[in-house]
């Protein structure tokens, strides 16, 4: 009997083991994606673009737009805001972990921008500004005549 | 589908759109000049409500003030389908107008055009012993020509109702230009009526003058010069606003006429509106 007990108390005691064993692992677990979350979190770039639309009267129309970019990183260090449409660096900020950019939008089209590095061409961060309008018209056909 | 603004009642009724209302003259360059399409394009496939207001000075068939000020719904509209279209914008002189387009050209532009204009007298009870004046159905040509940054238009059309057989014309030259996203226009014009026209609508014959109180009058053809200059602004996608401020002459030829209560030498209004571009 008295071996039974203690063979059942063995169990009892390798099941607890166990049990705090995979509880340890799983709190390290926990640990090491929180940790790795913050890691993400912290080199998330963000890039906000304000008022965010263009709205031309027509179709093909330049738009006008007067809008304030503004980033930020969670490192100190070289940054541009480039326009990936026209493909042109429009500001650059030296050991900077944040900024404000204002700037005179005009175009046909919607532009693309994004933060980079100085001197990389990885986007950190994507932004756009939508050209959008309200009368859509076609173009008219050259030289036609028709017959009734 | 327009709407003219809440004029005095004579205005709203009849032959006002002859002379009275200083709506441009202009068929559809108004049109093409607010929206900036002088770039060469077609009618467009579009509907529009909207809420006008104006203030203006004209004269008038029934009051005896000239000033006049109101509010009304905008109904703009097009359709083009294979070179056939149907066209109705507030800007317009014309209520409701079909058509062909007959040639498109790098510069030029012809449309055969069809469409009912002016109306009837029995609005008001001054007029009830009158004979009723019908609408013309003025059927003829339209051609525009996109000449650098102005936009001409030219028309040419003859009543085919067989109501007053008249005959209209009329030269405008316009242009438009962009500011930041403000679109403005101006646009003038000249406008002939023959006296058949004028006869029909304005003159009062020898059977209606021996049973009213109004004089016989012949009156003839005459000429009138308008000159428009307007904003539009597009405040979302889908909502526009407008502005217009217009002059028009009006000829001695029509305020001769005694169906006319108050006369003046020319209409003037000023009027702006919010529409919903669906």
């Amino acid at each position: 009997m008295l071996t039974l007990l203690r063979i059942k108390t063995i169990k009892i005691a390798l099941l607890v083991g166990h049990l705090i064993t995979v509880c340890c692992f799983m709190a390290t677990n926990n640990a090491y994606a929180s940790s790795t979350d913050n890691i993400k979190t912290a080199n998330t770039a963000q890039l906000k673009v304000s008022p965010k639309k263009c709205i031309a009267l027509r179709k093909g129309q330049k738009c006008y737009l007067e809008v304030v970019f503004s980033w930020q990183h969670s490192t100190v260090s070289d940054y541009c805001l480039v326009n990936i449409t026209t493909n042109e660096k429009m500001k650059c900020w030296q050991h900077q972990a944040k900024g404000e950019y204002s700037f005179d939008f005009q175009s046909t089209l919607s532009n693309d921008f994004a933060l980079r590095y100085q001197n990389s061409t990885s986007n950190l961060a994507q932004t756009r500004i939508p050209v959008a309008w309200v009368y859509k018209s076609s173009k008219r056909a050259k030289s036609t005549w028709r017959l009734f | 589908m327009t709407s003219s603004y809440s004029l005095p009642k004579s205005i709203i009724a009849s032959l006002l759109g002859m002379i009275v209302s200083t709506s441009a003259l202009s068929a559809d360059i108004a049109h093409k000049l607010r929206n900036n399409t002088q770039d060469k394009t077609a009618t467009e496939n579009y509907f529009e409500l909207g809420l006008g207001v104006g203030i203006g000075a004209a004269p008038s068939l029934t009051d005896d003030d000239d000033k006049w000020a109101g509010a009304s719904w905008i109904i703009n509209g097009s359709y083009n389908w294979n070179g056939l279209f149907i066209e109705k914008y507030g800007e317009s002189s014309d209520p409701l107008l079909l058509g062909y387009n007959a040639y498109e050209g790098e510069n030029w532009s012809l449309d055969v055009v069809m469409g009912p204009k002016f109306g009837g007298l029995h609005f008001n009870d001054k007029f009830k012993e009158l004979d009723d004046r019908n609408s013309s159905n003025m059927f003829g040509a339209r051609l525009t020509g996109y000449l650098g940054d102005n936009v001409v238009q030219l028309s040419l059309k003859h009543d085919i109702s067989g109501n007053s057989h008249g005959t209209l014309a009329s030269a405008l030259v316009g242009r438009n230009w962009q500011v930041r996203n403000w679109n403005f226009h101006s646009l003038v014009g000249v406008q002939f009526f023959d006296s058949r026209i004028n006869d029909y609508y304005y003159g009062i014959n020898e059977a209606e003058a021996q049973r009213t109180q109004f004089t016989k009058y012949d009156p003839g053809s005459n000429f009138n010069a308008t000159a428009e200059v307007g904003v539009t602004y597009p405040l979302t996608e889908n909502w526009v606003f407008r502005s217009t401020a217009r002059f028009k002459t009006v000829s001695d030829t029509d305020m001769k006429s005694p169906i006319f209560e108050t006369t003046r030498s020319n209409a003037i209004s000023l009027s702006t509106s919010l529409t919903y571009v669906f």
